[in-house]
């Protein structure tokens, strides 16, 4: 698992190098992108799992980091292989 | 988000709720699997509800038994769903395809024909070469061959100058023009006379060809020779040859009217009746008994309601509505003065090709006298009289004296 991780991680590396030089936006090369809209909807793109969800808290993992949404009355409004669509109320976006 | 409501509601989808430890490795799974789930909800602990396409739901099993989650069915929504539920209602299915059917086959013919005239040619005349020429309603569209109906109309009405037909949707229009009619009388070629239509005194002429034989401010008697189309000379001897021209003279037009005039006016009573019917094809249904108007005077409104299909597929179904107004109608006498205007604004319309330069009324022993003065062509041709020209009384017609 370990050497896996370690291969994809030099290849988000290459990628990335090839995105900034060819002024590309982030998203394309893999990075994850949060956007928020208004203060109701988030979307994440490029997660790589759901780890935890809950009506006050969903956590999701990215690539590099874990992203943590709370709030209340929390739904998923879609799920697809590549982005995650979060809405209800948010209070709080935390990187972990 | 209406809009893909809209098309998840056409492809259908299943409200599923999902039990057990590890909900959220199924909705990873799910994703991994490119499996969209949408209105994911947590409704207690370990469960969560979420909507699935059809297509989704079928590749549900391996995950569910991977994570070891239980799917449970909430309820199934949108249309292929729907037309399960109705599978069985075979004659309800035939029904609204044999409608379709119908309505698109009903489309396929004429079932309005709009016959515009310019002109005065009798409606009914063109009515019945249009059925005949196999323009009349009930006709497939396809077999209208408007070229032959055309020729054919063209040469069994000499009147027209031209026809078209126009196919829109299931109606017919078409437009028919008169033809022009030359005035009557004399080619360009033909030698003739000016003659004057009534008496007058001539106030101005334009001779284009011809020989003036008035001069202005000549009283001329009507019928008398205006401009001659008789030369004479000692060279050539006498020649006829067309006359044309304008010669415009003063002329009193005297008219009488008879006193009282009366007026009708027409008021509602306020009365009313209505017949309702419709008409299918050409048999019309009333829906009415009593089939007779006891008003003396009244008015008809009359309002059909075509059944079409969008604007010109029109369809031989139409409503009438028909209300018979009762009008009391009451004769009032005019005073003087009213009676005069009215009559006054008949004669307007009656000399209003010429120009009117005074106006007179006068009333006398329950009449009135107008005399309306006004300037106008009184030119008119006519042929010459060969025997009376050869006599050498050219110019002077007998009983023209001119003062």
């Amino acid at each position: 698992m370990k050497g896996k991780g370690e291969q994809s991680h030099r290849v988000m590396k290459i990628r990335r190098s090839i995105a900034t030089a060819l002024d590309f936006p982030a998203e394309t090369s893999g990075e994850t992108k949060i956007t928020a809209t208004g203060r109701n909807i988030i979307s994440v793109e490029n997660y790589t799992a759901i780890l935890e969800y809950d009506d006050n808290v969903i956590r999701i993992r990215a690539p590099e980091f874990i992203i943590a949404v709370l709030g209340c009355g929390l739904t998923i409004c879609t799920v697809t292989d590549c982005d995650i669509y979060i809405s209800g109320k948010i209070t709080e976006i935390r990187w972990e | 988000m209406e809009l893909s409501n809209l098309y998840n509601y056409m492809r259908g989808y299943v409200k599923i709720e999902i039990r057990g430890l590890f909900t959220e490795r199924f909705l990873n799974m799910c994703a991994k699997k490119g499996i969209c789930l949408w209105n994911v909800q947590k409704t207690a602990d370990r469960r969560i509800s979420a909507c699935i396409s059809i297509k989704g739901f079928k590749m549900l099993v391996p995950i569910a038994r991977k994570s070891r989650c239980h799917v449970h069915i909430v309820s199934k929504l949108g249309f292929p769903f729907f037309l399960h539920r109705y599978r069985r209602r075979k004659a309800f299915a035939a029904g609204i395809a044999v409608c379709a059917i119908l309505l698109y086959y009903m489309t396929t013919f004429i079932w309005v024909v709009e016959v515009n005239i310019d002109g005065n040619i009798d409606k009914e005349l063109i009515n019945t070469h249009l059925e005949t020429a196999g323009i009349r309603p009930g006709v497939g569209k396809s077999s209208i061959n408007s070229d032959t109906a055309r020729s054919y109309m063209m040469t069994e009405i000499p009147e027209i100058a031209y026809i078209t037909f126009n196919t829109r949707g299931t109606t017919v229009t078409v437009d028919v023009k008169e033809r022009v009619k030359l005035p009557k009388g004399f080619d360009k070629d033909e030698p003739c006379n000016i003659t004057a239509t009534c008496d007058g005194v001539i106030t101005d002429y334009t001779v284009l060809s011809g020989v003036p034989v008035v001069k202005i401010n000549d009283v001329v008697r009507r019928g008398q020779i205006l401009v001659s189309g008789v030369t004479d000379s000692e060279a050539v001897g006498m020649s006829f040859s067309h006359s044309e021209g304008e010669v415009l003279a003063q002329v009193w037009h005297e008219e009488y009217a008879d006193l009282p005039m009366f007026e009708e006016k027409k008021t509602k009573t306020g009365k009313k009746k209505t017949k309702h019917g419709l008409k299918f094809f050409d048999f019309y249904v009333k829906l009415y008994v009593d089939d007779k108007v006891e008003f003396e005077n009244y008015e008809r409104i009359s309002y059909v309601k075509n059944l079409s299909l969008g604007n010109n597929n029109k369809l031989p179904f139409s409503f009438h509505h028909d209300e018979y107004r009762e009008l009391s109608v009451t004769r009032v006498e005019m005073t003087e003065e009213q009676a005069i205007k009215a009559f006054e604004k008949e004669l307007d319309k009656k000399y209003n090709t010429a120009e009117i330069i005074k106006k007179e009324f006068t009333v006398y022993d329950n009449k009135i006298k107008a005399v309306y003065e006004c300037i106008e062509d009184i030119g008119e041709k006519s042929a010459i009289l060969y025997e009376e020209a050869k006599n050498g009384t050219d110019g002077k017609d007998p009983g023209s004296g001119t003062d």
